[in-house]
């Protein structure tokens, strides 16, 4: 079986893409490019194998985020000309073309997270140029995001059996869950960056040279500042 | 060497003075809290990153001093819980990313097969760390520990999480490491039957101090509380007489449509009981208790409670973790939280908390911020704080993780007070002292199947 075409760029790339990709989705003004572009991303959700619960996220950020996105901007338009026919035409348009903005955002991220390993971003943060200690927070903060999802919801099921009844309007409600989330997680975060330490991971305790930029790489880098800079102008 | 924690008084290390050859293999024992991963991680270097204090006297590590400036990267270390130690997503890699580490010169793929090899994990290589069972995380970890090919491996309690078989795996890789390569090993473990016979000398502690250190042999323990007979304390009835309180009626369960958790499993459990349920990793015990509690539903089968409240309310389940629960600012609000959701008046949460805090010796702590708290003490609390509600059956996920022997006696009194009270429990453990001690039946699962019912001595119909 061939290795997938991302798993030949270096990471460093990868995160290089990843931002243009955010940039073009958070200042691009077109709306034809957008779509193209959340569809493009889509596509390569599903062919790189997302985990399940990825597209649990996803389905989920549709329903709650899409129609709440469409009556705010319904809501603005009518403030604006005080005629429904109009809020509703304004709104349903404008809305749609910053849920597409933040569905690229969305996905972009996604897609970074499923073709790049915890490792591979781990090994961004270990150069020479990044001090030790900004290094090693950051390694663990990226090790960090998954486990922490994993851990809320054991945290949740603990609490469940102890009849905890969540209630999104009362935040107290919450508390049996943030406060032991926020401790093991300190706990967690502290012997993460200790294990980083013991298996040489950390920046400057190992042997192995990171991985070299290749050509290939070159020429994505260059092609993602360019449509930065077009982006940006 | 002394050690002192910032922000406290009392010293973590006080006068400790060791010297350890290459090669030896060191137990290091003693009641929690007493020093004994403060002493591990200054042996492995690793006190300045991972304690924050102030280290008095002087110590080398390899010729160097050590004392303020810590050796990073001197020795191999393998905590309680496996999950925070891998970084690779499958098991080949996971043994590659420490081999890419490591200096000198070395056949890669040979010391791959040879790491892999260790522990049995050649057939599993492929496999997606996410998908393994804590057990083989464990081995995973120690194998890629060892495939840095440090001086000196600390391990602080690995076998907390491993099956019988596992462990002596691991006692066994642990012992022909150190003879074949000239490895030493600093082992912190609570199991002493296993580590005696394996030790080539034992360090124990108590407040910081070291009250022991020469050979295995030599070495009395202090008595272990709860060794009295487990039908001491009993109804005086067979388990045909007593009422059932909990069936589990050929029950199937696989997680996400995969190969069956279990498989046909059916149990009753009476009212008086305490059955073990025991097994290798991965064979289905931690499920068994998640579907009793509630948590998780029946592929197939169907699991009844006697008592007339739901199952949330009838199961109380005991989870490892003491962490992962504690949230109020007293140890009394803590251990109230359950019949405070079960909807009890103001009196009878007061009467149920005060009781369950008396039955795990907490009393006198009600007032106490639960964080401050030991951690055999929050292991009490958590059970206490199940005890309060209106459970009927007991489920506890490995009750004696991480604990002492004083700790056991107090766990294996309170269990047996709720048996001898009308209730039922439910365990699940790799601690065979504990069960010998405590269990009135042992129930051996095996790849999500029972493969034997055991009714104890003096309690068999």
């Amino acid at each position: 079986m061939t290795a997938a075409w991302w798993t030949k760029l270096h990471p460093l790339t990868r995160l290089a893409l990843f931002l243009t990709v955010c940039l073009h989705a958070a200042l691009g003004q077109e709306f034809l490019p957008q779509l193209l572009l959340f569809v493009g991303l889509l596509l390569l959700l599903f062919t790189c194998g997302a985990a399940a619960s990825h597209y649990r996220l996803l389905i989920w950020a549709h329903v709650l985020g899409l129609p709440g996105t469409l009556l705010l901007f319904i809501a603005i338009g009518y403030e604006h000309a005080h005629l429904w026919s109009e809020a509703l035409s304004w709104g349903v348009v404008e809305g749609a073309r910053y849920a597409l903005r933040l569905e690229c955002l969305f996905l972009a991220n996604l897609v970074f997270i499923s073709i790049t390993s915890t490792r591979e971003i781990i090994s961004l943060f270990s150069h020479r140029w990044m001090p030790t200690a900004a290094g090693t927070l950051l390694s663990t903060a990226v090790r960090f995001v998954p486990l922490s999802l994993t851990e809320a919801r054991r945290i949740y099921d603990i609490q469940r059996c102890r009849g905890l009844r969540l209630r999104p309007w009362a935040p107290r409600s919450w508390l049996p869950i943030i406060v032991p989330l926020f401790v093991s997680q300190m706990c967690r975060a502290h012997d993460t960056s200790v294990m980083l330490v013991v298996r040489r991971m950390a920046p400057r305790t190992g042997a192995a040279s990171p991985r070299k930029l290749g050509s290939a790489d070159w020429l994505v880098l260059g092609l993602a500042l360019a449509v930065c800079i077009q982006t940006l102008l | 060497m002394s050690f002192q924690a910032a922000g406290t008084d009392v010293p973590l290390l006080e006068d400790v003075s060791l010297q350890i050859q290459p090669g030896e293999r060191v137990g290091i024992i003693s009641p929690s809290g007493s020093g004994k991963t403060t002493l591990g991680l200054h042996l492995a270097g690793l006190h300045r990153v991972a304690l924050l204090g102030h280290t008095s006297g002087r110590f080398w590590l390899d010729g160097r001093d050590c004392t303020q400036n810590g050796c990073e990267g001197f020795a191999g270390v393998v905590l309680q819980n496996p999950e925070i130690q891998l970084f690779g997503e499958t098991v080949t890699e996971e043994i590659s990313l420490s081999l890419q580490q490591r200096t000198g010169d070395f056949d890669r793929e040979r010391e791959l097969d040879r790491c892999l090899n260790l522990f049995g994990l050649g057939p599993m290589r492929d496999h997606a760390v996410s998908t393994l069972s804590l057990g083989w995380k464990q081995r995973l970890s120690v194998a890629s520990m060892l495939a840095l090919d440090p001086k000196v491996l600390l391990l602080d309690e690995p076998t907390s999480y491993l099956d019988e078989a596992t462990a002596d795996l691991l006692f066994d890789v642990l012992a022909a490491q150190t003879e074949h390569t000239g490895l030493t090993v600093l082992l912190i473990e609570h199991d002493l039957p296993r580590l005696v016979p394996w030790a080539s000398r034992l360090v124990s502690m108590r407040q910081g101090r070291i009250v022991f250190d020469g050979s295995p042999v030599a070495y009395s323990p202090p008595p272990r509380l709860f060794m009295e007979p487990a039908d001491a304390v009993g109804t005086g009835r067979s388990s045909c007489d007593r009422e059932r309180v909990l069936a589990i009626e050929r029950v199937s369960f696989g997680y996400n449509g995969c190969r069956a958790a279990l498989d046909n499993v059916s149990l009753s459990v009476a009212a008086g009981e305490i059955v073990a349920v025991v097994g290798p990793n991965g064979s289905g015990k931690t499920t068994l208790l998640n579907l009793v509690k509630g948590l998780l539903e029946p592929d197939n089968g169907r699991i009844i409670c006697a008592s007339p409240a739901n199952r949330m309310d009838a199961v109380g389940l005991v989870f490892q973790n003491p962490d992962s629960q504690l949230f109020a600012h007293s140890v009394f609000e803590e251990c109230s939280f359950l019949p405070r959701n079960q909807n009890l008046s103001i009196q009878e949460v007061s009467s149920r908390t005060r009781q369950a805090l008396a039955q795990v010796g907490l009393q006198s702590q009600a007032e106490r911020v639960p964080f401050s708290l030991s951690y055999g003490e929050k292991r009490r609390l958590t059970l206490a704080s199940t005890l309060s509600g209106r459970s009927t059956v007991l489920c506890l996920d490995e009750p004696t993780v991480g604990l002492d022997c004083d700790c056991f006696g107090q766990i294996a009194g309170t269990l047996r007070q709720f048996s001898a009270q009308g209730g039922a429990v439910l365990l699940a453990s790799h601690d065979s002292n504990f069960v010998k001690a405590v269990a009135t039946r042992v129930v051996t699962l095996r790849a999500g199947h029972i493969v034997d019912d055991t009714a104890r001595q003096g309690d068999i119909p």
